[in-house]
């Protein structure tokens, strides 16, 4: 049997994957995800307002890493050098030089030098335009790109973990349990959470983690129904009861014995999860409940292209942004279903 | 001319680009009125045989790279799909293996059967429902008008397979072809459904090609037979000549396959190892919203059996009679009520660790083989599983050593070891489960149709390992099957199971010769002479 990095890759699971890979569309767009979450995860190299590196008076530094106090430079202020401020600029390249990303504006970065009030149209310094803020549009896309996939991606894991570890234990021991867990979910199901998330957040102060764990709370139930479905089924499969005739612990049968066949149906419904976590809080974003203000958000550049229709750039460029990513998760996802479903053959 | 004529048939499967013959060059002949049984063991291709002659293999997958099937004159190989159709359901008929999955489980009786009516014969509603009647009456569906509207769900494997038989007849073929039309179904109703073809074969005059891997059945039903082995047609003759004079190795292999010997003799008066008293196991019909039970199943309603020290318990019965929750519940792997002693322990007043400190000494298999080896496991920690409960001490080495021990006991090689299930046959998957219940030294199996889903001459093998390790470890058994030539080959005592009741127990020599109770009879009769004693208080 074959390994690849120390694990153990069954002939069903290289089926699989050459399955996967088969699939022109999936296998294109994932490349293209990844490249593109791999650009977004270094957003601080790609698009920043500090150099990335310096020379000064012979000494190198490097100012996305480390904060350097403006009188480092023989300017006046002891707090961190602001590097757009002409007059820092001056001080520097008069004793060195700096290397700016390809991007010279962070999220927050406010371009006071615009030709025309903000919202400004594309320009070669600002290649998508400015928000009505001032803010460079691409690198606040890029960043809301990260933060959006990050929430998306942790949210995912973490409903998955719950809605597992429900849902196994429901459908393995079945009974009393079963009946009381599954009624709570479809009442839990039925709440309207969208508008419970938009109370609860102008109760709480809304940061990153209080809004993934109030959507965790809701979003766990959509594999808990899946998993327990393959754990009724596995219970009663004769290899779990040999083990049980064994005498083998109930959480050892759960997870050597159940739990491979219900991850089938996991994998499969992760893609899909994942582009709805995106949904839920690029739509929270937009209505202003979401992230605290001045956060990087799909949603709320969104909602500056709705309040300025005079500057389409901004709605084309969150509308772009978005259905880009979210087609390229629905093609992976699709790609791994198809790839998981035995009655398909590769073509 | 014959009415069917195969020429040198081949079938070629391609499967990620590995080509497989499944089929080389089978000739044979089909006559008018005539029964053909084509015999073999699994992956012999008897089926692909039969269904290369409608053409309903999976294409492109599937392909014949040579060969000629002539029906009545005509050329079916790669005849265009109107031909075909025009055939299919129409002059030759064919019924599956298993009644559940083959009809439709959306549609009633009436509509299954009259799909077929309309779509050859453009028959109206009402003139449909007098065949469909007619049809039903002539399968011996009892209470036929009532069934009309019967979903497949509401009716019993054996008058499911009359439903199908019917459908096949619904146009009158030339030719019914019968995939191991009765290998899903009990003894008892196994006899039912062959007399039934026969009679209806002699009725209508029709040809019958039976595939089977039963020799009993073909010796029985077919004037000639035809033995299949990896694709090829080894030999061909009439029932007599082959069987009392085969010609081929193989098939004297086949004929010689067949569950034999009796057991071990055991003293009778040795102690009793599992006993139950009055074991009742009620399953709760649910219904409403809360789930309050609104009736019981009694699956099993006041058992009480003695299983001796070293000696095997039979435990016979048609399918539904409670046989196998028994044995769940005896080793309280289901919860039930009544007395359970192992060995002198109170089974239902042990603690979860104490039960589970016990569990080593009684152990399972199951009939599947395929279902009861986790697919994503090797074989070593399959057998190796149960010992990380019960030695705990034992350092790896040891335990690899106990695991190839056993293996080495239920004749595998150690070396099978680091494989996986999917690369075993039956046969060696029903020993790798036998392996893992061997390497706890238990004293007590319970083995449920251990034999029921291997080929014939791989299920003597089995009997005979089974009857080796009980003689060579002092094994207690409880054997249950609906293959009474198994249990007779292996059973001391035997219980007959009805409804969940004891309806008959006694020594195994008693039980077989000289049967007390009309069920047990009819048992009898049905698996050793295939005979349905229609007085008989079997079900249908």
């Amino acid at each position: 049997m074959a390994r690849v990095l120390g694990l153990r890759v069954t002939p069903l699971t290289r089926r699989r994957y050459e399955n996967f890979r088969a699939n022109r569309r999936a296998s294109v767009s994932l490349i293209v995800f990844a490249v593109l979450f791999g650009v977004a995860l270094l957003a601080e190299l790609v698009a920043n307002d500090r150099p990335l590196l310096l020379a000064f008076d012979g000494g190198l530094y490097v100012p996305v890493l480390r904060a350097y106090p403006e009188t480092t430079f023989g300017g006046d202020f002891p707090t961190e050098a602001d590097y757009r401020d002409p007059f820092v600029i001056e001080l520097i390249e008069a004793k060195g030089w700096m290397v700016w990303p390809l991007i010279p504006y962070s999220y927050d970065t406010i371009n006071y030098d615009l030709p025309q009030p903000a919202p400004s149209p594309p320009s070669a310094e600002n290649w998508l335009g400015t928000d009505d803020q001032g803010r460079d549009v691409l690198a606040r896309s890029i960043y809301g790109f990260r933060i959006s996939v990050v929430f998306g991606f942790a949210l995912t894991l973490l409903s998955s973990a719950v809605g597992v570890a429900i849902g196994a234990v429901q459908g393995y021991f079945g009974g009393t349990v079963d009946l009381l867990t599954q009624r709570f979910v479809e009442i839990w199901n039925n709440l309207p959470f969208l508008y419970l998330l938009i109370i609860l957040n102008s109760v709480l102060v809304p940061s990153f983690w209080t809004l993934l764990a109030l959507m965790l709370l809701f979003s766990w139930t959509a594999l808990e129904s899946v998993v327990r479905a393959e754990f009724l089924r596995g219970r009663n499969f004769d290899y779990v009861r040999a083990a049980r005739a064994m005498g083998v612990a109930d959480t050892a049968i759960m997870v050597r014995h159940v739990l491979p066949n219900a991850m089938v149906a996991t994998l499969t419904f992760l893609p899909f999860i994942l582009g709805g976590a995106v949904t839920v809080l690029t739509s929270l974003d937009f209505l202003g409940f979401g992230l605290p203000p001045g956060s990087p958000s799909l949603g709320e550049l969104l909602n500056q292209g709705k309040n300025n229709l005079q500057a389409p750039w901004l709605g084309f460029t969150g509308f772009t942004v978005i259905a880009l990513m979210l087609s390229l998760l629905v093609f992976v996802g699709e790609g791994v279903r198809d790839a998981f479903d035995p009655r398909k053959l590769p073509n | 001319m014959s009415l069917l004529e195969v020429r040198d048939l081949a079938v070629r499967f391609t499967v990620e680009g590995r080509a497989f013959d499944a089929v080389k060059g089978a000739t044979f002949d089909l006559d008018r009125g005539e029964t053909l049984a084509v015999v073999g063991e699994s992956g012999s291709g008897k089926s692909v045989t039969a269904l290369s002659i409608l053409q309903l293999l999976p294409y492109p997958a599937a392909s014949h790279p040579g060969g000629s099937i002539r029906f009545d004159g005509q050329e079916l190989m790669g005849a265009p799909e109107r031909t075909l159709r025009a055939v299919r359901g129409n002059r030759i008929g064919m019924v599956f293996q298993e009644p559940m999955t083959s009809l439709n489980p959306l549609h009633t009786v009436e509509r299954q059967i009259g799909e077929v009516l309309l779509l050859h014969r453009g028959l109206g509603r009402a003139a449909a429902r007098a065949r469909i009647l007619e049809l039903l009456r002539l399968v011996r569906l009892d209470n036929a008008e009532a069934r009309l509207g019967a979903y497949p769900h509401q009716l019993s494997g054996g008058q499911r397979q009359r439903v199908m038989i019917a459908m096949a007849l619904a146009n009158e073929p030339n030719i019914l072809i019968a995939d191991e039309p009765t290998t899903a179904l009990d003894v008892t109703i196994q006899a039912q459904i062959l007399k039934l073809l026969r009679d209806l074969q002699r009725r209508l005059g029709m040809a019958l090609l039976l595939i089977s891997h039963d020799l009993t059945i073909v010796r029985k039903v077919a004037d000639r037979v035809l033995v299949m082995q990896g694709g090829t047609i080894v030999e061909q003759g009439p029932v007599a000549d082959v069987f009392e004079g085969p010609r081929h190795n193989y098939t004297r292999h086949l004929l010689d396959a067949e569950p034999k010997g009796r057991p071990v003799p055991a003293d009778a008066t040795a102690p009793a190892l599992m006993t139950c008293q009055a074991l009742k196991v009620h399953f709760p019909i649910r219904r409403g919203v809360f789930g309050r039970p609104s009736g019981w199943i009694k699956a099993v309603d006041g058992v009480s059996v003695a299983v001796r020290d070293g000696q095997t318990l039979g435990v016979v019965g048609e399918s539904g009679s409670g046989k196998t929750t028994l044995g769940l519940a005896l080793l309280r792997l289901v919860p039930s009520q009544g007395a359970i002693t192992f060995a002198g322990h109170d089974l239902r007043a042990q603690g979860a660790r104490d039960l589970r400190a016990l569990r080593r000494s009684m152990q399972i298999v199951f009939q599947d083989p395929f279902s009861a080896l986790s697919p994503r496991l090797s074989v070593g920690e399959i057998v190796g599983e149960g010992l990380a409960v019960h030695r705990r001490n034992a350092t790896a080495a040891e335990r690899r050593r106990m695991v190839e021990r056993a293996l080495a006991e239920v004749g595998l090689e150690t070396a099978m070891r680091d494989r996986y299930p999917h690369e075993f046959s039956g046969g060696q998957r029903q020993r790798i489960a036998i392996a893992r219940a061997l390497v706890l030294e238990p004293r007590f199996l319970v083995l449920d149709e251990p034999t029921s889903a291997l080929d014939m001459s791989v299920q003597a093998q089995i009997v005979d390992l089974l009857r080796d390790l009980q003689q060579r470890h002092r094994l207690a058994y409880l054997f249950i099957s609906h293959d009474l030539r198994v249990v007779h080959a292996l059973a001391h005592d035997v219980i007959v199971l009805k409804d969940g009741v004891v309806v008959e127990h006694g020594p195994a020599e008693r039980v077989f010769d000289r049967p007390e109770t009309d069920y047990t009879r009819a048992l009898m009769a049905a698996a050793f002479a295939i005979e349905a004693v229609e007085t008989a208080a079997v079900r249908q």
